[in-house]
């Protein structure tokens, strides 16, 4: 048996793999290392795009907002001006009477 | 760890990992890619050496595994005939080459978790502990394995002496 387990400890012992190996897992270390990184940029991309869809959807919504507001203000003047108009031809035709009441008695 | 750490724990770590796979399967290719497979499992997998016992142990288990999954999943078994290996009494015992090869390929006609066991005792010199810990299987266990081995191997080595002592058989 001790010559078996000697004889065994020698058949197994350490060999030595081709000169290649070496080269081949760096390669392939480097090629795994290139994939993280393009993995990196293709999450990254996406995640980009989805912010500037999101800040011009939110600017957009801030624009209709101001076009809504100078459009109620056009018409909140647009009634002002009516309504003065209104009231300068109500005061005017006030004060014709007026004159017209004046002028009988002087007849 | 850094590509130049990783590139030092190939250098000199690849000749027991490919050891490992080589002495598991006969087969130099095949041990290559097992070990292509192991450290780039270790690099992907991030790991961060705390100490060389660390990194030693850690390749052993990931080879011994995966040598072992392998063999299922390829559905690859040593058909050894033992009748076609050159014979141990026959020969000089002092570094025969055939002796060598008799004794590999009848490591290598042995089941995977026994076949893994002699390989890890004999050629990494772990103890049964180790062993147990690395294929996760009782110390017990281990030792059954071993003897059987040794019973198996000493068996066909007493059989080639009787045959050689009675005269050539064929």
């Amino acid at each position: 048996v001790d010559q078996l387990d000697k004889d065994l400890r020698h058949a197994l012992r350490r060999s030595t793999p081709s000169s290649s190996l070496t080269g081949q897992i760096l390669a392939k270390s480097r090629l795994v290392r290139e994939q993280r990184r393009s993995l990196r940029w293709r999450w990254a991309m996406p995640a980009v795009a989805t912010l500037m869809l999101g800040v011009g959807l939110a600017s957009y919504r801030a624009h209709l907002r101001r076009i809504d507001g100078e459009r109620t203000k056009e018409q909140v003047m647009l009634a002002l001006r009516v309504t003065g108009s209104t009231l300068r031809n109500i005061q005017n035709r006030i004060e014709e009477s007026q004159w017209q009441t004046i002028e009988i008695p002087g007849k | 760890m850094t590509q130049s750490e990783f590139e030092l724990i190939v250098r000199n770590h690849q000749s027991m990992v490919y050891s490992i796979a080589f002495n598991f399967f006969g087969n130099p290719g095949l041990a290559e890619e097992i070990a292509q497979d192991v450290f780039l499992r270790l690099y992907e997998d991030r790991i961060t050496p705390k100490s060389e016992q660390h990194v030693v142990s850690w390749l052993r288990r990931v080879t011994a595994h995966r040598c072992i999954d392998v063999l299922r999943h390829r559905h690859l078994q040593s058909e050894v005939n033992i009748d076609d290996l050159p014979e141990i009494a026959a020969r000089s015992r002092e570094a025969d080459p055939l002796l060598e090869e008799r004794l590999r390929r009848l490591v290598g006609s042995l089941p995977a978790k026994q076949r893994m066991a002699v390989i890890l005792r004999y050629g990494e010199d772990m103890d049964v502990e180790e062993i147990g810990r690395m294929l996760d299987i009782p110390v017990r266990t281990v030792w059954t394995y071993l003897q059987r081995a040794i019973e198996f191997m000493r068996e066909k080595a007493s059989r080639y002496l009787k045959e050689e002592k009675s005269g050539p058989t064929r």
